[in-house]
């Protein structure tokens, strides 16, 4: 009867003894699916590190540690823990987020940087186990490095990057990572300025002027505008007249109708005196004042360039329209008037 | 004659014919048996799956037997040695082939027990079954051994339990019969302690990427800068910018961009926040990875690994770019060799893009995934 018990009780402990090995073999495999996303690949560049992976086993006991081991020739010195996140989840690994102080607490996980220019990071278990919440078999953790204090090699070549688990389980992994003596791409390209214009027309007839009504001519004239030019472009307009003033020219007679009016003023309101001048309109276009008039009041013409309208910025197919009106003396003589107006448009990049 | 001659002769004449009758005897009884002295067992050889002590093993024993092994009841008799355990062994742990050349040509049925009319008989026997006999078919066999054949006894490794002690073993074969007896003879086999080498490495991950150019300039066919009028495409023409990239990681790779849209000051060519094609007259910026005809620029990717494009990237003539995030543009989703990608990159500008110098600065990122 003893001999028997005392068999059944060896080969239960033999079981036993089985079973741990087998348990123990289960918690030394490798962590799995580890990553290191980084936000520059140049050597001897500052990087983000986004280091990921899943864990076979709980982490939850006091005193497991999770470390990651940069390879010599990248450097840390005086990277500091507040640089550093540490969350984790059964989904994508964001689900937790977990507090890191120097050492370990009931509500914080201890995170320690070590070793030769603070290649190794260290974070502690809480002395809980748990803080924020546990970090549960499967889990996938995800350790973020800021790129302060964090310099990549200095060599074009793969380096391996060390992970592991200690404590209560065992778990180990590695992840490389490629430094490049370039990692970036400088693309250019220039855009040459461009300007171009157009005037619908290149004539217009007043017909027959009175000194009773206030004529216009016919038909009015658009200038069309394009550029490319940061600060858009101005239209002038520069009036021939009889070559000394502006206005509608009787060369016959040598008589000029100013523009706007005798007395060459800026404006005139041909309801009440004779003159000649134009009204310009735009959707777009910024009309200069005295030619920004409405009714039977017209802007005059000047015998030197001046501004018709401007647009400050890049433009397309931008429209001003000149409305031309006149009205005579009764004295003035019979014949024909002409005017020779020189529109130009000017891009200001 | 003989008669005729004295008592001399006569007694000679005796004496030869008694030699004589000697020699005929001798000839005619001895000749038979001269020639069944020529049975033997050679080229032994046994050929087994482990050689380690106390390990199950195969064996293939492998001998030529000098004489036919082909009437009822003549017999092979294999002995192992000490400490060698056939236990439970049985007659379909074995098999029997022989023939004149390889020894495989005929295969005969093995029964256990006695032999049948056509099927040998296979009675394993002594401490720890060690001893097998196989003993011929009671009538003509279908496939007679023929003196010189090649026979081969091969065990299962099932039943078939190595010696405890790393030494050499000296198991014997004895063949019974009228035209085969011959031994027993011996031959040597030898056990290790362990037989088996474990060999191990461990492989790094890896990870490479290689960038060829680090900037391109923008131009339009024919040269000249990017223009809003037809043929205005300004794209990478002479300086293609490729990206190699190859792991291990068990999930692949994956590249990523991060960069801004094209700028001058504060002046922009509007990204391609989704696919399209490439439109003169229309702001536009972005990138692929194929080879396209409008404008002609780019190439296919090339290399014998599995990456492959993102969906955004992977069309002729259709183009993305996605400004300051991240973006995937390319990867693989399990360990491969390198592939190369070639990066076009389009600027279309508007007639109201306002004229300057315009760059940016794309930075190229490449995760394995482990």
């Amino acid at each position: 009867m003893f001999k028997t018990l005392k068999k059944l009780f060896i080969g239960v402990l033999i079981l036993a003894l089985l079973a741990l090995i087998i348990v123990k073999r289960a918690q030394a495999a490798g962590l799995t699916a580890p990553s290191d996303t980084m936000s520059r690949q140049q050597v001897s560049q500052n990087s983000s590190h986004i280091i990921k992976f899943t864990t076979q086993n709980a982490i939850q006991t006091t005193g497991d540690t999770i470390t990651i081991t940069f390879p010599s020739d990248f450097n840390f010195t005086s990277k500091t823990i507040s640089t550093v996140t540490f969350t984790h989840g059964a989904s994508t690994g964001l689900e937790n987020t977990e507090t890191l102080a120097a050492t370990p607490s009931a509500s914080a996980w201890g995170a320690a940087f070590s070793g030769t220019q603070d290649r190794i990071f260290t974070l502690t278990a809480p002395t809980d186990g748990v803080g924020a919440a546990a970090v549960a078999a499967s889990d996938k953790i995800i350790i973020t490095y800021d790129n302060t204090n964090s310099v990549n090699g200095s060599s074009n070549a793969t380096y391996v990057i060390s992970i592991a688990v200690a404590g209560s389980s065992s778990e180990s992994g590695s992840v490389a990572v490629y430094l490049l003596t370039g990692d970036q791409i400088s693309v250019t390209a220039s855009v040459d300025p461009t300007i171009t214009f157009s005037l619908d027309h290149t004539s217009t007839d007043f017909g027959t002027i009175t000194s009773t009504s206030v004529k216009t001519s016919s038909p009015n004239i658009t200038f069309t505008t394009s550029t490319n030019a940061n600060s858009g472009y101005t239209i002038s307009v520069q009036d021939q007249g009889n070559n000394t003033n502006p206005g509608l020219y009787n060369s016959v007679s040598s008589y000029l109708l100013g523009s706007a009016d005798a007395s060459y003023d800026s404006s005139a309101n041909l309801d009440s005196v004779a003159g000649y001048g134009i009204q310009a309109t735009s959707a777009t276009a910024t009309i200069a004042a005295h030619y920004n008039q409405s009714s039977d009041t017209v802007g005059g013409y000047t015998r030197t360039p001046q501004t018709l309208a401007s647009f400050n910025g890049v433009a397309n197919s931008q429209a001003v329209t000149i409305t031309s009106k006149a009205k005579v003396l009764g004295s003035a003589p019979a014949g024909s008037y002409t005017d020779t107006v020189t529109v130009v448009a000017t891009a200001n990049f | 004659m003989f008669l005729s001659r004295g008592k001399g002769e006569g007694s000679k004449f005796l004496r030869f014919l008694v030699y004589f009758l000697v020699l005929a005897i001798v000839v005619a009884f001895g000749y038979p048996q001269l020639t069944r002295a020529t049975a033997s067992i050679t080229a032994i050889s046994d050929t087994m799956s482990r050689d380690q002590i106390s390990q199950n093993s195969s064996h293939a024993i492998k001998f030529t037997t000098g004489g036919a092994i082909a009437i009822s009841g003549d017999t092979i008799a294999i002995v192992f040695p000490s400490d060698f355990n056939f236990t439970s062994a049985v007659s379909t742990d074995l098999t029997f082939t022989h023939g004149s050349s390889t020894g495989l040509e005929h295969t005969s049925t093995i029964v256990a027990g006695a032999p049948g009319s056509a099927t040998w008989g296979a009675v394993f026997s002594g401490t720890s079954n060690r001893t097998l006999t196989l003993t011929a078919p009671t009538s003509a066999d279908p496939n007679p051994i023929a003196a010189n054949d090649k026979l081969i006894i091969s065990y299962a490794s099932t039943h078939a339990v190595n010696g405890s002690t790393a030494t050499t073993y000296l198991p014997t074969i004895q063949l019974t019969g009228t035209d085969c007896a011959a031994g027993p003879t011996s031959y040597a086999i030898t056990l290790l302690t362990n037989d088996q080498v474990t060999v191990s490495t461990t492989i790094d991950p890896y990870l490479t990427l290689t960038l060829t150019t680090t900037s391109v300039s923008l131009t339009k066919s024919g040269g000249g800068n990017p223009t809003y009028q037809s043929g205005g495409t300004g794209y990478n023409q002479s300086t293609a910018n490729t990206l190699a990239a190859g792991t291990n990681g068990t999930s692949g790779y994956t590249i990523t961009y991060n960069g801004d849209t094209l700028k001058s000051g504060s002046n922009s060519i509007a990204a391609m926040a989704s696919a399209g094609a490439s439109s003169y007259g229309t702001a536009q910026f972005g990138i692929n990875l194929e080879a396209n005809t409008t404008p002609s620029t780019g190439a296919n990717p090339t290399g014998s690994g599995s990456g492959t494009p993102a969906s955004d990237y992977g069309t002729a003539n259709s183009f993305r770019y996605v400004v300051n995030t991240a973006t995937p543009l390319a990867s693989a989703s399990a360990p491969t060799a390198s592939n190369t990608f070639t990066v076009s990159y389009i600027a279309n500008v508007a007639s109201t893009t306002p004229a300057g110098a315009y760059s940016t600065t794309i930075t190229y990122i490449c995760t394995g995934n482990f």
